[in-house]
């Protein structure tokens, strides 16, 4: 790791911690199961993101394979590249660099029309280390018709603070129980809702970062040391016949896929989250797809961009704060189905290139006063094979 | 309470409804295998764009996908 600064203490803008837990639970709990047998898989890929002085990049693969008659494993391995410059890095803190390396285990069992998976995974980095297990189960209803779904993971943490040993390291937990339920409507049309709750309990807030008084002092955040959130989604996909000369492997010429999901929790921030998402086969071995992503969230009780000193908790966070962002992106890909190169099936590559777009309504540049709003790239590349 | 009740009778209702109609039948499943019909049919991919996603929202959860990881502040 490195400081831009003589080793100042890294910046307050640093979200590896709340983001780690997030991500990695998503990884456990995420619903989206199809209850049939795993294939022999690769995938590998090449994440990026470029924004508002932050950059982020780094390789990731999994790798699955059948060992047994229905039962199976994977394994991944991922690493994060973040050199961030952001505005609460430049207005609180020094530039820093930082990695990431995250290892994953996982194991499916299919018996009959159940499928129970478990996965533990585990992340390492200076002022972070996180350990996750997850355990789930899917089964399939009404002759596939329905596939009902539910998972618990819980997630250990501790969190630290670089260049600064008296502050030790922090507990962090997060525990979350996800259920969900597909429908097939017809030949051609699928509806899913899920229901998520995630409880954290611990140092939720940054250890880094500070919040603003009336007067321009900056404060350490305090957040309550407990969160309870709850999601409700919708999600349908809705798919379209082949067109004369342009069709898919199956017959199908593409999809429209429509989500929705209402998230409230107990800092009182409230979202709602609306997303589009077109793909159409150019022809049988090419698939491009765009999508659209728009979201609006209120800010949590105890946000401001400035605050007042005897207030109890006090949060800064952008995160937190009122704001709406747009994002839209395309896919481009390109995959040979039936097709065998020595040890190698069914390769694919895979191309997908977005923008996000953030207006904040009530956080502001400290240098200027003047409401924030940033911009983002993220790409994403991969290559995979069946073998 | 009385409210909340009364929603979830009502989506339960409908969902037994559809449920009942059951109308796909395992030789008509061709189309709802095609992966443009799946959710998410890509990880790496909705790891990703699920965790910057999350990296920038105040929500969390509810939706698919795998994760990743990082902070992108």
């Amino acid at each position: 790791m490195t400081r831009a600064k003589g080793g100042r203490a890294c910046g307050p803008g640093r979200r590896f911690g709340s983001v780690l837990i997030l991500a990695l639970v998503s990884i456990a709990v995420g619903p989206s199961w199809a209850v049939e047998p795993a294939q022999d898989e690769v995938e590998t890929g090449y994440n990026y993101y470029n924004g508002a002085g932050v950059t982020v990049q780094g390789p990731a693969v999994i790798v699955k394979k059948n060992v047994l008659d229905g039962a199976s494993l994977k394994a991944g391995y991922s690493v994060d590249m973040v050199s961030s410059a952001s505005i609460d890095v430049v207005t609180q803190a020094s530039p820093y660099r930082e990695t990431r390396q995250e290892y994953s285990l996982g194991t499916d069992i299919l018996r009959g029309d159940t499928l129970i998976g478990m996965d533990y995974i585990d992340s390492r980095e200076s002022d972070y280390t996180s350990d996750t297990l997850s355990i789930g189960a899917a089964h399939d209803l009404f002759d596939k018709n329905v596939t009902f779904n539910m998972k618990v993971a819980r997630s250990w943490n501790l969190v630290g603070r670089n260049n600064d040993p008296s502050f030790g390291w922090k507990d962090f937990n997060r525990t979350m129980y996800s259920t969900g339920i597909t429908q097939s409507l017809t030949p051609r049309w699928l509806i899913q809702f899920n229901y998520e709750l995630t409880a954290d309990a611990g140092l939720i807030n940054n250890p880094y970062r500070s919040a603003m008084t009336l007067d321009g002092a900056l404060v350490p955040e305090n957040y309550p040391d407990a969160r309870t959130g709850q999601a409700w989604a919708i999600r349908t996909s809705y798919g379209f016949p082949s067109g004369s000369s342009a069709i898919g492997p199956g017959g199908l010429g593409g999809s429209v896929q429509m989500d929705y999901r209402y998230y409230r929790d107990t800092f009182n921030v409230v979202s709602n989250t609306a997303k589009v998402t077109l793909q159409r086969y150019f022809a049988p071995d090419w698939l491009g797809g765009i999508f659209y992503q728009y979201y609006r969230q209120g800010a949590a009780s105890f946000y401001g961009d400035r605050l007042p000193t005897n207030q109890l908790y006090k949060a800064r966070d952008r995160d937190l704060s009122e704001y709406q962002d747009h994002w839209i992106g395309l896919t481009l890909k390109f995959k040979l189905k039936q097709t065998t190169w020595g040890l190698i099936s069914n390769p694919y590559v895979q191309i997908d290139s977005s923008l996000m777009i953030y207006h904040y309504d009530d956080f502001t540049d400290p240098r200027t006063d003047a409401l924030y709003s940033q911009r983002a790239y993220v790409g994403h590349t991969s290559f995979g094979f069946n073998y | 309470m009385r409210r909340r009740m009364l929603v979830f009778v009502c989506l339960a209702a409908v969902w037994a409804g559809m449920t009942g109609c059951a109308p796909v039948q395992p030789w008509q499943r061709e189309y709802l295998a095609d992966e443009t019909m799946q959710f998410d049919p890509d990880p790496l991919k909705a790891e990703w764009q699920q965790h910057v996603r999350e990296v920038f929202e105040g929500g969390r959860g509810g939706f698919n996908g795998t994760g990743g990881g990082c902070g992108c502040r």
